[in-house]
């Protein structure tokens, strides 16, 4: 990922909501089912943090995992949830 | 054990301004004498949440003739149950959409007919399309998820295009292409609707072609038409595995078209709670799993695939709701749906509602 898209700022779309108890997000389609970090990633997902710093913030809430690892993971996530419908850039 | 149903469809009321050719709702349209007490829907959305439900669709018929929508978005809301409104958006002014939304509406699903004013009004019956432009409008301004529907045949299939530019121009930000389903109204109308295999094709292309044009700005869900394939659709997600729905009077189903299979008792939320009708209905249990199953989907190695399609197809069909759906290629009756996409239309375009037996009306004169 380039610097610049490093600095974009993905939020949930509109209708998307959010359950921890769950740890589901809810869609107009359906249900995705969030594993792992996944519900920690959605939930800095609020269209002010920049990617940059949502791997800021991930790498302090788990530090057991290594960074690199965190980063692919979660870029991949983030991507895979804006192909769905799920997840946009704040332009 | 049994599986946890995630979705509720609650059809509120079959009343509705208009009359689709394509409807799927039954024949027998349930008048409004019938439908559940708004205490009754309060109580099956808090039971739908206990039994574990998660998404609640509002659907009808209109559901928006529920004056009452707005206090059982409300429970649903306080219960954290996502809800979508299905609606034509006939009636769907500015104070009526706050109000939902105020209430802790999350999705509105707005029905389009067709691209132009003239081929709408032919397949519903009424014409309401500057009603549902002006509905796109105010729902594009709110927080909450905008899909536009489309249910595809005949009829509109060579506009598809047009169509898709429609949905984008009022804003929504899903698309459903849905290849009409052949159930209530639909059924009896399938000569004028079931497209050929050539124009499903085409359809095909074009949403291709959007889907690269647009990304993620509209994102487009394509329901093909079971008739043209060679495999059934995994109806439902399994027999009474995913969701139930609950009909206007109390009625509680497996699935829309399940109403019509004969030789179950009717159970009703009237009577018993949604958890015993869901474990123990015999209506429920008798197609969950892979027991029911007969040759050719016992020894299929899709069984776990498409669960041997659709019941309500199969007993619409054939006349018996546990014989393997006939769209499936391997079925000893796929000549039933052979001779479907042969047929051409000969009998008069029935609009719902309509009266469907023109001799017994001529009988009373």
């Amino acid at each position: 990922m380039r610097d610049d898209e490093m600095l974009r700022r993905p939020r949930l779309r509109k209708g998307c909501r959010l359950r921890k108890d769950e740890a589901v997000v809810l869609v107009p389609e359906g249900i995705v089912r969030l594993q792992g970090s996944g519900f920690a990633v959605l939930a800095l997902c609020d269209g002010q943090r920049s990617i940059a710093e949502i791997l800021q913030a991930l790498g302090l809430q788990f530090p057991q995992t290594n960074a690199l690892e965190l980063r692919k993971e979660t870029l991949a996530f983030i991507e895979g949830l804006e192909g769905r419908g799920v997840v946009e850039f704040v332009a | 054990m049994n599986p946890t149903p995630l979705s509720l469809i609650a059809e509120v009321t079959h009343r509705c301004p208009l009359r689709c050719v394509y409807c799927s709702n039954p024949i027998e349209l349930e008048k409004r004498e019938s439908e559940l007490e708004t205490a009754d829907w309060l109580r099956v959305i808090r039971e739908a949440q206990a039994l574990g439900v998660l998404q609640l669709h509002f659907t009808g018929g209109e559901p928006l003739l529920r004056g009452d929508l707005e206090e059982m978005i409300s429970e649903a809301s306080r219960l954290r149950i996502y809800t979508n409104l299905i609606t034509s958006g006939v009636g769907l002014g500015e104070t009526r959409l706050k109000a939902l939304v105020a209430a802790g509406l999350d999705h509105v699903q707005l029905s389009v007919q067709d691209s132009s004013e003239s081929g709408a009004e032919r397949i519903a019956g009424v014409g309401v399309h500057a009603a549902k432009l002006r509905a796109a409008a105010l729902i594009a301004q709110e927080p909450v998820a905008f899909t536009v529907n489309a249910v595809i045949h005949k009829m509109n299939i060579e506009r598809l295009g047009e169509i898709i530019a429609l949905a984008e121009s009022m804003g929504a930000q899903r698309l459903e292409v849905a290849h009409t389903q052949y159930y209530g109204w639909a059924l009896v109308n399938r000569a004028h609707l079931l497209p050929t295999r050539t124009q499903f094709e085409a359809s095909r292309e074009v949403v291709a072609r959007a889907r690269a044009r647009l990304g993620s700005r509209m994102k487009i869900d394509f329901v093909v038409p079971d008739y043209h394939l060679d495999y059934p659709k995994p109806c439902m997600g399994g027999w009474a595995q995913k969701m139930l729905l609950v009909e206007p009077s109390g009625r509680a189903l497996p699935c829309h078209a399940a109403g019509q299979i004969t030789g179950f008792a009717r159970e009703s939320v009237r009577e018993s709670s949604l958890e015993k009708i869901w474990n123990e209905s015999a209506l429920f249990q008798a197609y969950r799993g892979l027991d029911w199953m007969p040759e050719p989907c016992r020894s299929c190695d899709r069984r776990d695939v498409d669960f041997g399609g659709c019941r309500c197809q199969a007993f619409a069909l054939t006349g018996d709701a546990a014989r393997t759906d006939p769209v499936c290629h391997l079925s000893p009756d796929h000549a039933l749906v052979r001779a479907a996409l042969e047929q051409t239309s000969s009998a008069q375009l029935k609009y719902r509602g309509d009266l469907l037996s023109d001799s017994k009306q001529e009988r009373k004169f």
